[in-house]
């Protein structure tokens, strides 16, 4: 029964009809429109949804909208009065305390009711206040700051970011100017897909398999069909028999399964409905036979001789889904030569990327034009729209495909998902607009995260310390579907000779089909754990010989201008630099083995590729392609690029590029909207490539409008064109500054005389990356980057309860175009890795249902768990990337692992071979140790 | 996650919350905070045909600390109303200690200490302290009021001793003697928002560097939170020396039935009873002396 319910929100009387069992965020988002109230997690986990009642902070999805009656409700769109931001709001600005900005409005919520009691709170005051507020990305250590700070932004000031860690040596690039995206999102105008409601619109459900191997026998949807308010129901036989995926050689999912399921989470049906509810309830109503299959979880099972198979024997023997077979020079020789070989088995975990925002996507089939729109929640609009076009067997320009805001992906949004697919067809079948979201157990079923990989390492050094040869034998956990798996199992061995000088190398990876959630890319790309391995052997090396871990570094360190035994080919490279500033900056020297029993610190290094040298799919098309068009009255312009920003920055990074090849004032360079209808081809956010190529191809564009305007300029000034450079939104002769025009007139003119000015460029990796070998192509990069981090931890003994104290980081990530952007992904990425170091496992039961699927059980690190953290750049220039600059995303996440695993070594003197490092692992070692000594 | 659809109503007095909870006593809910009740509706764990919520009897939100010294929490007090009493961070910090390890802020504002233990999960964090102090819970239904020792309202995993239409009304706390000191401990798997994997309690009396009186209990190591009488008696007479506490500890795990979950495995749980217990007994000495 619907009852009314009056509530006064950010001061307005609302009276709303609804049933008692809407939550007082339904009636925000649904019925107020207020869409800056997220939903995160519907479960009272991740705090997105937090507003204030009567003042005090709560999690609206936690509160029915009945029992709000009569109550004033503040959200984050009442925060700003006539406009003017709250002080906090520009505290998030200036600090740099938003990435995604999904987490945001809860976040200032948690902080608004915290300075109204407490005006000048403390770090712990504001770890107590916001540790309700989960965020994945910037590593809350910004966010901490930003409250602390927020009286500072009382009064009119604009939010002026700390220009602390700016170079000087540009107008705009390497300096810290605020996100181009940070005001939308700190006051909850930012639109992300789930906060699209178009007219007519309906809701979609996916019905999944409770089962992790079965075949579907028999799907009854007619009890489902005939619920009141459903429109359209529909199952494997209404989908396309053409499979997709992310490597061509391995396309192997259905839209909607057609024979079996192979995971629990494995998509069966879907539905579309009036409402959720419906959605829902019709979800429930379809009946499904299956007939059960033996289940295979674990890998090694699955590859034992007479294992099921999970997939037709064609698609890998023995269930084997990637094999991969290198030998770089002779190991066996290398080890000869060794004074030290160790070799051990190293096991990571299953880490899911957990963004806040959950995936959704929104469908718009147009009968008129045979089109569809898709807004959808993506990394990688390009191959979406590909993969689009592969399975409904129509040409790429039938489908738009829109990125809104995106609240995080680190990997998981990085391909198309079945919610693209389903959204579609049901849009398709009923012409009416379709939403789909997952909630967050369907984020984790749904999965793409890491793969869980099973390590045998063995690394020989001579006693001073030089790596002779290293043996890795790697078995990966792929989960049901290929995913990105091929790269993974690739990238998992490929990367480990960037790092190091290694003369003799040899991988043998193989990546297991089973019958879990299909593993993908996640941050760092299948390198993480490898490198984990890596680093805690060669520390293990280190005191064998005697050497100091720091030293034995450097004394394998890769250099600038080397072509690895992989023929991996490395430019610029400050790999030592980064080691010395984390030695000086973190005490090493005094600290190292020094401590008393229970502290220590550890050292750990790693990189990464700056966007993969090649395709996902062959294609001869530039990666990335740029398009830039300036106004009629030369005042501004507008950069065109597919990019995907979902977080880390990189439109902002992009337009500052973009200004400061243009000569204009940050600012004057507007970005457009994330559109395939707007802007050419770009592979989109993964392999940390935006940076790097998306900004080669931005300058390129740039380059081509100031030719144009140079033209223009020289017949004006009498000069060649040659002699002209633009700067300060002038145009004018280097040598003789005086003699010039204005940037604005020069494009007027040009505009005038020849039409539209418009500037294109591309970026095209360069052709001679990688050897000629099986699988070559697939580790190669323009540039790497390389980084150390030295981490400070205790271990209380009792407990094994590990406490972070301090990182200090250092990363060569070339030219730093952003410094706030580049810290925060650092600061993030340490915190990432902390809880994947410390916390985080999906936990599987014997029937392959996961059982902590969602924010409560599966613990990603809070606001408390936070280190302090010290990051710095390492100057360096990369000659491959836009002003020198190269990736930090990915790479800065690598060194973590390591770095804890030692740090806890040296505080207690156990060596950790497993992932998650629990407190508990940590107690039954360090028994064992002493039983044993 | 839509719920299915029920019935909320919001009596202004007690006895009308009992009338209304028995005209359907198995369909019926009471609903104080809704943070525990709420996400199992979402789950589909529950289905209730109506919530009968306490929100608006005025009466029931009341924490009062009367001049002997004992304390009273109304029925819909919040956990940060118990959280924020200055007079209770004085005079019960191991009440306060609990109350802040609870979840989060949102969480504290709206979840009530009555809600915590009539949910009656392992790991309550409200329910060890208030066990040690000797808490009771006053119960009303329709056919009266009675009161029940927190040390008997415990039956099971998610099970108390309440019929379908008793409310409980308050929790009271007895006023601590003389030279009483409090203190509640548990170990989480991160810093805010997680569920113990075990927790200790404990109340002593000190008299100069002797205990005279110890209850130590425990959460998350049982069907039940538990009383680890054992415990307190190996305190009770002597100093808390490193022997007596490693006593203590041990007395205290030999009480504890943990299982296996995907959060600790048994081993751990009892290892950390033995720690916790050390450090909550020492804890609670220090604040009495103090
Ligand atoms: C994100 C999140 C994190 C959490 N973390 C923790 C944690 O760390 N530690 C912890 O202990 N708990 C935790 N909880 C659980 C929860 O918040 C607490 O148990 C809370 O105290 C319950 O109180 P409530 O008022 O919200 O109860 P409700 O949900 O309203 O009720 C809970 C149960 O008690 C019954 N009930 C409530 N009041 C009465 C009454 N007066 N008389 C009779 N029956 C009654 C209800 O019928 C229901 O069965 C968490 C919950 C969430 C959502
Ligand atoms: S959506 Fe409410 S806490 Fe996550
Ligand atoms: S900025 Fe916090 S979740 Fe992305």
């Amino acid at each position: 029964m619907e009852r009314v319910v009056h509530l006064t929100v950010n001061g307005d009387a609302h009276s709303v009809a609804v049933r008692p069992n809407v939550t007082l965020l339904d009636v925000l988002r649904e019925h107020l429109g207020l869409i800056g109230t997220k939903r995160g997690c519907d479960f009272g986990d991740c705090g997105t949804c937090t507003v204030l009642l009567d003042g005090e902070a709560v999690k609206s999805c936690l509160v029915l909208a009945v029992a709000a009656d009569g109550r004033e409700v503040t959200t984050i769109e009442g925060l700003a009065s006539d406009g003017a931001m709250h002080p906090l709001q520009k505290a998030f600005i200036a600090k740099g305390a938003i990435q995604c900005g999904y987490c945001t409005p809860g976040m200032v919520m948690a902080a608004k009711a915290l300075v109204d009691a407490n005006p000048d709170p403390t770090d712990d005051d504001i770890k107590t206040a916001l540790g309700g507020n989960l965020c994945r990305c910037t590593g809350y250590t910004r966010i901490i700051d930003a409250v602390g700070s927020w009286r500072k932004y009382e009064g009119d000031a604009a939010p002026e970011p700390d220009s602390g860690h700016d170079l000087e040596t540009h107008a705009v690039v390497g300096r810290s100017v605020p996100r181009s995206d940070a005001p939308a999102k700190v006051t909850g105008r930012a639109v992300f897909t789930e906060d699209i409601r178009l007219p007519n619109m309906l809701y979609g459900k996916l019905l999944t398999s409770p089962h992790a191997h079965a075949v579907v026998t028999n799907i009854d949807t007619s009890k489902a069909e005939a619920l009141p308010g459903v429109k359209a129901v529909i199952t494997g036989a209404d989908v396309s028999g053409v499979r997709y995926g992310v490597s061509p050689a391995r396309y192997d999912e259905y839209v909607l399964a057609k024979d079996k399921v192979r995971f629990v989470g494995d998509e069966v049906a879907a539905v579309a409905a009036v409402d959720e509810a419906t959605a829902d309830e019709a979800v429930k109503l379809i009946e499904v036979e299956y007939e059960l299959l033996p289940v295979l979880l674990d890998p090694f099972e699955a590859l034992a001789d007479g294992a099921p198979d999970i997939h037709e024997a064609a698609r890998g023997k023995n269930n084997v889904n990637t094999l991969v077979d290198h030998h770089f020079g002779d190991v066996d020789e290398g080890f000869a030569e060794a004074d030290a070989v160790f070799e051990r088995r190293f096991v990571g975990n299953f880490v899911q990327q957990s963004p806040l925002e959950p995936h959704c996507a929104v469908a718009q089939w147009n009968h008129d034009r045979g089109t569809l729109t898709l807004w959808s929640s993506t990394q990688v609009p390009h191959y979406l729209q590909k993969q689009l076009s592969r399975v409904f067997e129509m040409p790429l320009a039938k489908f738009r495909i829109i990125k809104p805001y995106v609240g995080g992906g680190f990997g998981g949004k990085a391909e198309a998902m079945a919610l693209d697919f389903c959204s579609a067809y049901l849009s398709r079948a009923t012409g009416r607009p379709v939403k789909m979201t997952y909630t967050r157990p369907q984020m984790f079923e749904h999965h793409r995260g890491r793969h869980k990989q099973f390590m045998d390492l063995k690394i020989g050094v001579t006693k001073d310390g030089k790596i002779t040869a290293v043996d890795f034998r790697n078995v990966l956990d792929g989960g049901a579907y290929t995913s990105f798996g091929v790269i993974t199992a690739y990238y998992a061995g490929f990367m480990i000779p960037t790092l190091y000088h290694i003369p003799n190398y040899r991988y043998h990876g193989r990546r297991m089909y089973t019958n879990k959630p299909p593993c993908g890319a996640m941050r760092g790309h299948g390198v993480p754990q490898p490198r984990f391995a890596f680093e805690s052997l060669l520390d293990m090396l280190a005191e064998e010989i005697g050497m100091d871990p720091i030293d034995i570094r450097m004394v394998n360190a890769m250099d600038p201008n080397t072509r690895t035994v992989n023929d991996l080919d490395v430019l610029s490279c400050e790999f030592k630099a980064t080691l010395d500033t984390v030695r000086e900056r973190s005490g090493w020297d005094a600290k190292h083995g020094k401590l008393p029993f229970g502290r220590g610190v550890g050292i750990g290094s790693g990189g990464f590729v700056s966007g993969a040298g090649y395709p996902i799919y062959r294609s001869s098309f530039p990666h990335s392609n740029a398009i830039i068009r300036v106004l009629e009255d030369g005042e501004g312009a507008t950069l065109m690029i597919a990019a995907a920003e979902i977080g880390q920055g990189s439109e902002t990074v992009l337009a500052q590029v973009a200004t400061e090849a243009l000569g204009l004032a940050y600012g004057d360079v507007t970005m457009a909207d994330c559109d395939s209808e707007i802007a050419p081809i770009d592979l989109g956010s993964y392999s940390s490539r935006v940076t790097l190529m998306a900004g080669n191809a931005v300058k390129a564009a740039a380059d081509d409008i100031n030719s144009k305007l140079y033209r223009v300029a020289a017949r004006e000034l009498g000069c060649e064109p040659e002699a002209l450079i633009s700067e300060g939104r002038r145009i004018f002769i280097e040598a003789a500054p005086h003699v010039g025009m204005d940037f604005a007139e020069a494009a007027r003119r040009c505009f005038s005389a020849d039409g539209p000015l418009v500037g294109t460029g591309c970026y095209e990796p360069p052709s001679s990356l990688g050897g000629d070998f099986k699988g070559a192509t697939v580790g190669t990069s323009p540039a790497f980057s390389f980084g150390s981090s030295v981490c400070e931890l205790e271990v209380d003994p009792e407990t094994g309860v590990v406490r972070i104290i301090k990182f200090t980081d250092a990363h060569d990530s070339g030219t730093v175009i952003n410094p706030i952007a580049f810290h925060g992904q650092v600061e993030g990425s340490i915190v990432m890795g902390v809880g994947e170091v410390l916390s985080e496992d999906m936990i599987f039961d014997d029937k392959g249902r996961i059982l902590n699927p969602n924010l409560h059980d599966y613990l990603i690190p809070s606001i408390g768990d936070t280190p302090e953290i010290e990051s710095i750049a390492v100057p360096s220039y990369e000659p491959r990337g836009p002003y020198g600059a190269k990736e930090v995303g990915e790479g800065s996440m690598v060194p973590v692992l390591g770095s804890i695993a030692n740090a806890i070594y040296d505080a207690v003197g156990v060596r950790m071979y497993e992932l998650p490092i629990t407190p508990q692992k940590i107690l039954k070692a360090l028994e064992e140790k002493e039983s044993s000594d | 996650m839509s719920m299915r659809e029920f019935d909320f109503v919001e009596p202004t007095s007690v006895s009308e919350a009992c009338a209304l909870l028995a005209e359907d006593p198995d369909g019926s809910a009471v609903f104080a905070g809704g943070t525990d009740i709420l996400v199992d509706l979402k789950a589909g764990l529950k289905h209730h045909q109506r919530l009968v919520s306490l929100a608006r009897i005025e009466e029931l939100r009341a924490v009062e600390l009367t001049a002997d010294g004992a304390l009273r929490i109304g029925a819909t007090a919040t956990i940060n109303q118990i959280a924020r009493h200055q007079g209770i961070k004085e005079r019960f910090s191991g009440i306060n200690d609990a109350a802040m390890s609870l979840a989060a802020e949102q969480v504290r504002n709206q979840a009530t200490v009555a809600g915590n233990l009539c949910m009656a999960v392992p790991s309550a964090d409200m329910a060890p302290i208030l066990l040690a102090h000797g808490a009771t819970m006053r119960v009303v239904s329709p056919v009266g009021e009675r009161v029940v020792p927190l040390r008997e309202f415990f039956v099971g995993p998610r099970e108390t001793i309440l019929e379908a239409a008793d409310v409980v009304v308050a929790i009271d706390v007895p006023p601590p003697a003389p030279g009483t000191g409090d203190a509640s401990l548990r170990q989480g798997g991160r810093v805010s928002l997680s569920l113990p994997m075990a927790a200790v309690a404990a109340v002593v009396v000190m008299e100069k560097r002797i205990c005279r009186e110890a209850t130590v209990t425990l959460g998350a190591v049982a069907p039940t939170p538990i009383m680890a009488t054992a415990a307190g008696e190996v305190v009770t007479g002597n100093e808390l020396s490193e022997d007596v506490l490693r006593e203590a500890g041990e007395r205290a795990a030999e009480a504890a039935v943990p299982i296996d979950d995907l959060r600790a495995t048994k081993e751990y749980r009892l290892e950390l009873v033995k720690v916790l217990t050390r450090r909550v007994l020492q804890a609670a000495a220090d604040r009495a002396k103090g």
